[in-house]
């Protein structure tokens, strides 16, 4: 019969910062969610708007702060556990389009 | 901590069209308004400690509805009780979003919070501890200081502008006069010693990030990217903040006033500069100095409102 070892889920203790207040808190990222699904669950749990006002998903890139001080735009189908190391500061970024309503 | 719900109800037959939570940056709006108000009052220390919320809740009666936020620190806890009226950005930024949902029909609405049960399941598949509410320690300073000549009587913050960043605004937006540019703000914002003021709080802005304009194509709109803002250096060690924004409106005519806040920017703004030191900007460019192309919008109680600047030399 053969063993199978049980892994559990690893997590990246990171950093996330909020963009309105600059406040920050500590949070486990799981390692395989993608940076896209990692922005998403973030946005969400900062209190961030998740759709604009034209009912469209607000769009977020992921900005991370590392600890030797660099800093990078995150690519979305990257993975969580390779993209950033415990300690580092993430930090969803949106894009904000103020200004009249479109004209069709 | 009790949440909030907003309702709909349609203006003719008042019957109840849509029921919703309020995205939680409307309560921390609050929260953070009623900090800003109790460390003006000398209530709570301005010590850039985290708050505790006491209390936040809905009462009812003699037919209207009020909110009431309570914040402490210590054994000290204040309150402040706003009107349904501070939930007005909200509303409409949610009723342009159901209309271009088509969950609602075009129509006339109006709108009252009301109490929800918090739900056990905060929504969320991730593990974090709760972000602390705080404001900063805010620098003490003069108003004579500041270039003023005359100290303000109004019940808003006092806005200070240097003239040559309204200068630079303005010439921004009448060289793309056709097309939206926008500039992110910075601000250090500061209690004022004069007593004899209508509220305490100064908000200096100290620098402007000039960003992209008309990024859409051959669209006119405005389309700020993440690596836009991202790029916009705040020092705020030296007390400073994401002030807001300032655009243009470059589609001003006979019939059209083009100070004023869109549905778009309030949605900005009630999502992203919810603070009580961020403030909006509108830029007309038709106008060739700063006093007659500038209007400025600030948070009061809560809610958005066009209010007075004071441009200043420096």
């Amino acid at each position: 019969m053969e063993a199978v070892q049980e892994t559990s889920p690893r997590y990246i203790n990171a950093v996330l910062r909020q963009f309105t207040t600059g406040a920050t808190t500590e949070a486990e990222l799981p390692a395989d969610w993608t940076v896209e699904e990692a922005t998403r669950e973030i946005s969400h749990a900062l209190g961030l708007p998740s759709v604009d006002v034209e009912n469209r998903p607000q769009h977020y890139e992921l900005f991370v702060q590392r600890r030797n001080g660099t800093a990078e735009k995150l690519n979305g189908t990257a993975i969580i556990g390779e993209a950033v190391q415990d300690g580092d500061e993430v930090e969803p970024m949106p894009e904000v389009t103020p200004g009249a309503p479109r004209v069709a | 901590m009790t949440e909030i719900d907003l309702l709909l109800r349609a203006l003719d037959s008042d019957r109840e069209v849509w029921r919703g939570p309020l995205p939680s940056h409307a309560h921390e709006r609050l929260i953070a308004d009623t900090h800003m108000a109790a460390i003006l009052a000398g209530v709570l220390p301005n010590n850039g400690a985290a708050v505790r919320v006491d209390e936040l809740s809905v009462e009812a009666g003699q037919g209207r509805v009020q909110l009431r936020v309570a914040v402490g620190a210590g054994s000290m806890s204040f309150t402040k009780t706003f009107s349904s009226e501070s939930l007005r950005d909200d509303a409409e930024t949610t009723v342009t979003r159901l209309l271009a949902a088509e969950v609602l029909p075009q129509g006339t609405y109006r709108f009252s919070p009301a109490a929800r049960v918090p739900a056990s399941d905060n929504g969320t598949r991730l593990s974090f501890r709760p972000l602390p509410r705080r404001l900063g320690r805010l620098a003490e300073r003069s108003l004579w200081d500041c270039g003023l000549t005359s100290l303000p009587t109004c019940r808003h913050p006092a806005i200070l502008l240097p003239r040559r960043h309204a200068q630079q605004m303005l010439e921004q937006a009448r060289a793309a006069a056709e097309v939206e540019v926008g500039a992110v703000l910075v601000v250090e914002p500061f209690i004022i010693q004069e007593m004899d003021v209508g509220c305490r709080l100064g908000i200096p802005v100290v620098d402007v990030a000039p960003l992209g304009h008309g990024t859409e194509g051959a669209r006119m709109k405005l389309r700020v990217t993440p690596e836009a803002l991202a790029e916009v250096r705040v020092v705020t060690e030296r007390g400073q903040w994401c002030g807001g924004m300032a655009h243009s409106h470059p589609f001003g005519g006979e019939q059209l006033q083009p100070h004023f806040l869109s549905s778009e920017d309030k949605a900005m703004a009630c999502g992203f500069f919810w603070l009580p030191f961020q403030i909006q900007l509108i830029i007309d460019p038709r106008f060739a100095v700063p006093e007659d192309a500038l209007a400025a919008f600030c948070w009061i109680d809560g809610a958005l409102a066009r209010v007075c600047f004071n441009l200043i030399e420096g």
